[in-house]
């Protein structure tokens, strides 16, 4: 993502004005490699690395699950997975044997003593064969409920490093979201994660960070000062960042019930896009300065107000609907869920930052499944011109509005006003649009290969902080609780298709303002 | 439209990327000033919006997202269809998109969860709703929320007093503006008597007129099943902008009596052959008064003029010609649709129009 000063020259070849720095040898063990996210996500992300050349030269990758299967059998679903679910396609032989000759399986149960002594064995022959200088970077995709024992097992075996006593390779550990189930939770899998393993070893991912989009967010604000300059309570009226979904729970119902839209997507997406949005500019752009700063976004929300919870955020739950036409279900009709379940679907809440920048603009804020569209948007709507410089026939002048699409459709637009041609004619909104994929042809790499990348190469720019993470809980804990202890007795209260329950449209409506139709 | 049975829902996105891909032209751009949502119902009445459609798409870039309801015979029917409208502008090929509904009526409730995620965004929706308006209908309401402006159509109800009154009813009440197809047609009338009688000396005279008889072109259309709306239109304007007070009716006659300051005022509205204006068009406009004196509008055989003749008890005034735009086509009627905000003349107008029964 981002020109890093090279510390120390490791090749007389390599330009620092050229070169950011490479991925480290390593292997990367996958603890979950026969689950969904492996894949869907992970070793697409690792093949496409390796066909840009941007994975290590000394590289290896070991899934590590329960089911039991040879490396053989692994790397036929893994061309499985790949084929269907790589950005790139197709798959030819040239560019899948050299990266499948690198990936191994190793069958053990998350508890099975012995299966980490035999993985310590086998990494120690991996670093011989591929010469990966005993580099580890352990990714865990499983139940969070694992993540304490799995770790303490690495612990125990030898396979995570004190790094204040051993220098000369390293092991780090990548954490799937959501880190903890509340407050509590995450400060206990905190104290826990961290008998083992320094803060720097955490890498705590959101791939929503990985997202090009994503990452241009901070390019866009800090580069083009035309926008820096107007970015504050005295030019926005409002910001509205939208999360939407058009597919159900799927097949993740017994998940989904623990979890439900807070905690999946609102306590660390949104926290993410909001804090990239809201964050004053970094004194550098080293990992720790941007993180600094994202902290004291979340530092600066004003708290829900705990007596009046109802006026501030609402939570929602998909009932029957059509989604494009075609009839589905509810979410109570869904595999694994209670057929009176209160768990939400869908979040919308006002938010206020009060510090010098923002005070007193809302930030508008909404995540649901089952809505008319899949559509990720951060929409800046700036304050109205006055209106007396036009007649009333020449129409209401809407307001500027800043969109930053975040998918799918990358890019950004901008709505001003102007004139229709004519004598006596009104004024008509019109868009300025720019789109990622007309102008730079191919798409973008998916966010786990750059997420990826940066892990192996020890930047945890795109990792979320543990201080980032526990603000985000304080903020959301008591609505959790609220939640959790009043049933939703007007479940479910929005049918699928549509944007929301009406109370979300009054939370806007109330100030004057409304959703955005996506 | 395709009527064959059974639900066939393409992947619109796709499906129009596809076509925008196949687009082989150097210099190409998808422009797009507005979502414009067409719902039709009635063959007849559908095709002339179906026309106002196509007109509207060579003057400004638009999304079209056109709807039809077939007929009470038809069921189990809800397909998707797309297609792109090209045209060349100094070597640059402009695209726009169009998607296309067809729908039997036990599918209508389906209609707007296809077609809301397909709208552009922070671009203004106007929705044509091509169907009558006095009943309670859900895909109106979902399209009332979603867009800048409803265009409703005075022909597509079977009755023009009950049209008004559901119409009257919405305004400040629904969430988007209210336009009315006829109110812009009838916006070159409207500009020429204002024009006219903008002096003290046209005032006064209109002031005292007892007699009003308005002629409409009666060629038959297969487009327009009642041709003397416009007539209505325009008396109803006139009247509510001068308080005259219905005292009598005769829909069927054509006949109506109102009481004004100076008196009473007898309505005509007269039916007429000419092949040289389109059908229902107003033709002429007669007003006169106790005095003698008249106000003779007539449309020009140039299309674009109005003829008007001043006759005073004592005196003859030479002829004037003002110009007359077509409003019932092209960007001017467009401009009238879309540009226009919403008057508190045409709430009026409909308050006057739903008396007449």
């Amino acid at each position: 993502m981002i020109l890093h000063d090279m510390e120390t020259a490791s090749s007389p070849l390599a330009d620092s004005a050229r070169h950011s720095r490479s991925a480290d040898p390593c292997v990367v063990v996958i603890f979950g490699a026969t689950g969904d996210l492996t894949s869907r996500k992970l070793l697409p992300a690792l093949y496409n690395l390796s066909i840009m050349g941007l994975l290590p030269q000394h590289f290896a990758c070991v899934g590590f699950a329960r089911r039991p299967k040879g490396h053989d059998i692994f790397r036929k679903d893994m061309k499985e997975a790949v084929d269907q679910f790589s950005r790139t396609k197709p798959i030819g032989n040239d560019t899948w044997n050299p990266f499948s000759e690198k990936i191994f399986y190793h069958q053990s149960e998350f508890d099975q003593e012995d299966g980490y002594d035999r993985l310590r064995e086998f990494l120690l022959e991996m670093d011989k064969k591929f010469g990966t200088k005993g580099n580890r970077l352990y990714y865990l995709s499983t139940q969070p409920s694992f993540f304490p024992d799995i770790i303490e097992r690495l612990s125990r075996h030898g396979l995570l490093y004190d790094q204040n006593q051993i220098k000369d390779k390293w092991s780090r550990v990548i954490i799937e979201k959501p880190f903890g189930h509340d407050y509590n939770s995450a400060s206990s899998l905190q104290r826990e994660i961290t008998k083992h393993l320094a803060e720097e070893q955490i890498y705590r991912i959101d791939h929503y960070l990985g997202k090009e989009t994503v990452q241009n967010l901070l390019n866009f604000r800090f580069s083009n000062p035309i926008f820096e300059s107007i970015w504050n309570n005295n030019h926005i009226d409002h910001i509205q960042i939208t999360v939407a979904e058009d597919i159900g729970i799927g097949t993740r119902g017994r998940l989904w019930e623990e979890a439900g839209m807070l905690r999946d997507i609102v306590q660390n997406h949104m926290m993410q896009l909001l804090t990239l949005v809201a964050m004053e500019p970094p004194a550098n752009l080293k990992a720790d300065a941007i993180r600094d700063e994202k902290v004291k976004v979340m530092q600066a929300a004003r708290p829900f107000p705990l007596q009046d919870l109802d006026s501030s955020i609402q939570r929602g739950q998909y009932g029957p609907g059509f989604i494009k036409g075609q009839p589905v279900k509810g979410y109570r009709e869904e595999e694994n869920v209670s057929p009176t379940s209160s768990v939400e679907t869908y979040v919308s809440a006002e938010l206020f930052i009060d510090n010098w920048r923002w005070t007193g603009v809302p930030f508008y804020l909404r995540a649901g499944k089952r809505l008319p569209k899949r559509s990720t948007e951060i929409a800046i709507t700036f304050k109205a011109a006055p209106s007396f410089l036009f007649q009333k026939s020449q129409g209401k002048i809407e307001s500027n509005v800043l969109v930053i699409r975040i998918q799918p459709d990358e890019g950004i637009s901008l709505k001003m006003n102007c004139k229709v041609p004519g004598l006596n004619s009104p004024i008509q909104p019109v868009k300025m649009d720019f789109h990622y994929g007309s102008y730079f042809g191919a798409k973008p790499p998916e966010a786990y290969e750059r997420l990826l990348c940066d892990a192996m190469s020890g930047d945890n720019t795109l990792f979320a902080r543990i201080d980032e993470v526990m603000a985000s809980w304080k903020l959301f804990d008591p609505i959790l609780k609220y939640w959790q202890s009043t049933p939703a007795e007007a479940f479910p209260n929005y049918p699928s298709g549509t944007w929301g329950p009406v109370e979300s449209e009054i939370l806007l409506a109330k100030r004057g303002r409304r959703w955005r139709i996506i | 439209m395709g009527d064959t049975g059974g639900v066939h829902i393409i992947d619109i996105d796709g499906e129009l990327k596809k076509l925008w891909d196949e687009q082989k032209h150097e210099k190409k751009i998808k422009a797009c000033l507005f979502t414009l949502i067409l719902y039709t119902k009635e063959v007849v009445r559908g095709d002339y919006l179906r026309e106002i459609n196509r007109s509207i798409i060579q003057e400004f870039p638009c999304r079209i997202i056109s709807i039809m309801e077939l007929g009470k015979d038809k069921k189990n029917i809800l397909t998707t269809e797309v297609l792109q409208h090209t045209s060349l502008e100094g070597g640059t090929l402009i695209a726009s998109d169009h998607i296309s509904i067809t729908a039997s009526r036990d599918y209508l409730d389906r209609i707007s969860f296809i077609v809301l995620p397909e709208i552009v965004p922070d671009l203004p929706v106007y929705s044509i709703w091509g169907a009558e308006v006095t009943k309670h209908l859900p895909l109106l309401g979902e399209l009332e929320k979603a867009s800048t402006k409803v265009i409703f159509d005075a022909e597509s109800s079977p009755s023009l007093s009950a049209y008004s009154e559901a119409l009257y009813a919405r305004i400040g009440h629904v969430p988007c503006q209210i336009v009315d197809i006829h109110w812009a047609l009838l916006a070159g009338w409207r500009e020429c008597l204002f024009q006219a009688f903008s002096r003290e000396e046209g005032l006064r005279f209109l002031e005292s007129v007892n007699s009003l008889k308005i002629t409409f072109n009666d060629v038959e259309a297969k487009t327009l099943p009642a041709r003397d709306t416009l007539s209505w239109y325009l008396l109803a304007w006139l009247a509510a902008r001068m308080r005259w007070n219905l005292a009598s009716s005769d829909i069927k006659k054509r006949e109506v009596g109102y009481r004004s300051k100076a008196g009473s005022v007898a309505v005509r509205i007269i039916p007429e052959k000419n092949s040289k204006f389109h059908s229902s068009s107003i033709l002429s406009i007669e007003l006169s008064n106790a005095a003698g004196d008249s106000y003779i509008f007539r449309r020009h055989p140039d299309l674009d003029k109005v003829v008007i003749h001043v006759t005073r008890k004592n005196t003859c005034e030479l002829p004037f010609i003002f110009p007359f735009p077509d409003f019932a086509r092209g960007s001017n009627f467009m401009r009238e649709l879309f540009f226009q905000a919403e008057s508190d003349h045409y709430k009026k107008t409909l308050e006057r129009l739903k008396e007449l029964t």
